[in-house]
């Protein structure tokens, strides 16, 4: 026992602290903005000011500090913001990656190889490809609601996934799978600002009822071969999130007399893919339920073929929509992102060995998709007339 | 020797060098000369003048003839306790003890009536052991009255009792106390010899028995509870535990006591089993806290800072931000002023204590937080700590926590949370290998026993909790629920 305890403490002792740092001696890093200007990366750091969050009398100090550095490779552009922070950059609270274009397209094995090997950062921060100009002008907005704009970023993806399904969270972590998996594509968050970029940067923008810039989530992109080909549009986005199963809620309209929409909310949805060699075919089968929320035309629910109708055409515009998003995405820019490919090795194994170095050429673009979407209708709401015919009989 | 009295009295008054308290007063019965010499301190005067010289009066009048006086004062005597001393150390023994001596010329042994004088006050409130629900009795400094409020209690021939006397000057009483046939034998024996060992000048205050007795346990903490509940001491006498009754001392130790003592309360059979399970968790809940806040405080915000979420980290690091000590340093100037705080507490008399209080709570909540010597969240962790620590009321406890909690903050300000890791480690080989008397310290847990665990971190229904535990019982068979 009493060897036992005089080991313990001789290794506390010996220890020497290793790693010991005291919080004030961190800065936080909460996201990373990477562009590439003259052949180097530029980095983009937002580290948090603490001091504004404890003391009310730093009400004039910024929320958050933005440093940017620049040089030819990861590592030593990160080192350097040391020549312009008092304290040392702390990459644990990680929270947003955010690639330019040009870097999304032409250096994704860069950025992979380089927080692979990052030990201090966690896979789990979200990866985000700046649309236009610069990745680095999306952090140096100040955002009104949230004190920090990666946290604004954040939330606005979490709840964007959660009841609209224009964008998918994608972590390093998945980011990273996809990457280094031959038979799927990446697909990544886009990131824009909706305004003026420079009215955006100053305090101003919190001051006012409307920022005169904000930070909007609303696409996906897609790549090929782990590179950006496309940004997709918002609609294209929620189809293909339906697609790949990563739809939580959304709403779908659809025209049921002129100029007379009906919208409905998808409560739950879910995405099976299958795919049949000899036939050369791949189908989508989408189930899910969904919520009748507004009815624009004279409609009575109450009628059982009425209701299997709108359920019908609910279905039909899915399946069009989806179709659309497919052959969009297959013609013009043939890549393969729905994970067609992955689905062969994974379930014919055999024949994938056949296709697999002429998938792009031959095998993808003739292949006959087809998608089957059966969603439920599952609350009518509590006028099941509509205001028309419940008018009438009252 | 004692036959010639005139040469007691002359030892005597040597001996105790001409002392003023000893009252010596002549007779005479039937002529034969008798002495009645009390300790006037002790004893009752009153009760003397109106019973013993009254009878002893009585007895001169009523017999004429020549007799044995001894036995006559013996059986005519108006006093209920009588015992005769045969040498003169007991004639001392007796006369320390607040009996009054007869000394009769020409008789071999001396007559010893008690006449104790009101030297105890009344039965008080409990002061150190509060309760809501529960009797208000709390034992005295007079150990008459303890045992009475005992035996009250327990109104059974085998509630058994052993006697000793220690300390060379003081002579203290001591009473250990237990149920005949549920008590185990090998403990009873156990302390009686350690009791007996025991040879020291005086015996002022339980700790000293306390720490002559514990002497295998080298751990801070403790392996008996001290009480001055007299229904708490029934209860642990029921359950086959030892009580030791002192003289002169308003607590009485019970032991064998193990870890899961400290977090059982008397209240706790008062009120619904449900709701003292809830209680029993947060007392467990509340030791964790105060003996591994500041620590994993400390191991987090200086190593581990990965472990917090983000916003718990960016108020954590504002809050620092201003404090120019190292969180550890920091750490231990708070609990350090704390322990100070508790202490002066303790001592100062009650007028000056809301002086003591304000200084406490402006110096240590507000001014030192402005001036920015500790950081605000640091007030919290040790607030925290320290009010969970004093859910325990056993003062030794308290105090094993503490040094438990430095050891944590130290392996965790030297390794973070691994050293954190390390120290409980550390903490559970210690824990499990005190040894209570025989038995293991972390008793019901390890080893397991299904009916301690019935009464520890949850409370079952008090019909379930029909077996006395084995390690205290060989008789393990208790009253049960309701009659079948």
């Amino acid at each position: 026992m009493k060897k036992i305890f005089i080991l313990i403490i001789a290794l506390l002792g010996l220890s020497g602290c290793y790693n010991y740092r005291e919080l004030s001696d961190l800065a936080i890093m909460t996201a990373v903005a990477i562009d590439r200007v003259d052949d180097s990366f530029q980095l983009t750091i937002q580290v948090v000011n603490p001091k504004k969050q404890q003391d009310p009398s730093n009400a004039n100090q910024p929320d958050f500090v933005v440093y940017t550095t620049k040089d030819k490779s990861l590592q030593k552009a990160f080192r350097k913001v040391v020549n312009m922070a008092p304290k040392r950059v702390y990459a644990a609270h990680l929270q947003l990656l955010v690639l330019s274009e040009k870097v999304a397209t032409d250096y994704t094995d860069e950025i992979v190889d380089f927080f692979i090997r990052e030990p201090e950062v966690r896979d789990e921060f979200q990866v985000l490809v700046a649309k236009g100009s610069e990745a680095s002008d999306k952090l140096e907005v100040i955002t009104p609601l949230t004190t920090l704009s990666s946290m604004d970023i954040f939330n606005t993806l979490d709840s964007n996934k959660k009841y609209l399904g224009s964008v998918s969270s994608v972590t390093f972590n998945d980011f990273m799978h996809a990457y280094l998996d031959p038979n799927t594509e990446m697909v990544l968050p886009v990131l824009e600002i909706v305004g003026d970029s420079d009215e955006g940067k100053k305090q101003e923008n919190v001051e006012t009822s409307i920022s005169s810039a904000n930070l909007k989530l609303a696409s996906m992109a897609i790549f090929k071969d782990n590179k950006l080909v496309k940004i997709l549009d918002e609609d294209d986005s929620i189809n293909l999130n339906m697609l790949l199963g990563e739809l939580n809620e959304t709403i779908i309209q659809y025209e049921c007399g002129e100029d007379k929409y009906a919208a409905f909310e998808i409560i739950s949805s879910d995405s099976e893919l299958e795919v049949d060699p000899e036939k050369n075919k791949a189908i989508f089968t989408i189930t899910g339920h969904a919520s009748v929320n507004e009815v624009q035309c004279a409609l009575d629910l109450r009628k059982i073929e009425v209701g299997n109708k709108m359920r019908e055409e609910l279905n039909k515009t899915i399946k069009n929509a989806l179709l659309d998003t497919i052959n969009t995405i297959r013609n013009d820019y043939n890549t393969d992102v729905f994970g067609i490919k992955d689905s062969f090795y994974k379930h014919y194994p055999d024949y994938f060995k056949k296709i697999d170095d002429k998938w792009y050429d031959e095998v993808f673009p003739n292949l006959d998709i087809d998608v089957d979407v059966s969603i439920r209708l599952y609350e009518k709401g509590n006028i099941l007339g509509g205001t028309e015919y419940d008018k009438r009989e009252n | 020797m004692l036959k010639d009295i005139d040469k007691v009295v002359e030892k005597l008054k040597k001996d105790t060098n001409n002392n003023g308290d000893i009252i010596y007063r002549e007779k005479y019965i039937n002529k034969q000369k008798i002495y009645v010499i009390y300790n006037e301190p002790l004893c009752s005067s009153e009760m003397i003048s109106n019973f013993i010289i009254r009878s002893l009066d009585f007895i001169d009048n009523k017999y004429k003839r020549k007799v044995d006086i001894v036995s006559v004062i013996k059986n005519d005597i108006n006093n209920f306790k009588v015992k005769e001393a045969s040498t003169y150390k007991d004639v001392c023994f007796y006369l320390h003890n607040a009996f009054t001596i007869i000394l009769v010329e020409g008789s071999d042994v001396a007559l010893a009536m008690e006449n104790k004088g009101a030297l105890a006050r009344g039965i008080n409130k409990p002061s150190t052991e509060n309760t809501l629900r529960g009797p208000m009795d709390a034992f005295v400094e007079n150990i008459q009255i303890n045992l009475g409020l005992i035996r009250r209690r327990i109104k059974d021939n085998r509630l058994w009792s052993k006697e000793y006397f220690l300390g060379r000057y003081t002579k203290t009483k001591i009473n250990v106390l237990y149920v005949d046939g549920v008590a185990k034998k090998e403990i009873v024996e156990q302390v009686d010899k350690l009791i007996k060992k025991i040879d020291i000048d005086g015996v002022i205050n339980l700790g000293t028995i306390k720490n002559f007795i514990q002497k295998e346990n080298k751990s801070a903490f403790p392996t008996m509870i001290t009480t001055e509940r007299p229904d708490h001491v029934c209860q642990a006498l029921l359950k086959g535990k030892i009580a030791i009754v002192m003289d002169n001392c308003p607590f009485v130790l019970i032991l064998p006591t193990v870890f899961s003592d400290f977090f059982l309360s008397l209240e706790d059979s008062a009120n619904q089993s449900i709701n003292i399970s809830f209680t029993r968790i947060v007392r467990y809940i509340a030791f964790f806290i105060t003996v591994l806040t500041p620590g994993i405080y400390i191991a987090i915000t200086t190593y581990n800072q990965e472990m917090l979420p983000t916003e718990l980290l960016i108020s954590f690091a504002g809050q620092r931000s201003s404090v120019p000590f190292p969180a550890f340093f920091e750490a231990l100037l708070m609990t350090l002023s704390f322990e100070i705080l508790r202490e002066s507490d303790l001592r100062i008399p009650s007028s000056s204590s809301s002086a003591l209080s304000i200084v406490g709570a402006l110096i240590l909540g507000e001014a030192a937080v402005n001036a920015g010597i500790v950081s605000p969240i640091m007030i919290i962790v040790v607030s925290i700590t320290m009010i969970s620590s004093l859910l325990f009321i056993e003062p030794d406890f308290i105090n094993g926590i503490r040094w438990w909690r430095l050891f944590f903050m130290l392996g965790g300000s030297f390794m973070g949370i691994i050293g954190i890791v390390l120290v409980f480690i550390a903490f559970m080989i210690k824990i499990a290998s005190i040894n209570s008397f025989g038995k293991p310290y972390l008793m019901p847990f390890a080893p397991t026993s299904v009916e301690g665990l019935k009464n520890s971190v949850i409370r079952f229904p008090t019909r379930k909790l029909n077996k006395r535990e084995k390690y205290l019982s060989d008789n393990t068979y208790r009253m049960g629920g309701s009659k079948k």
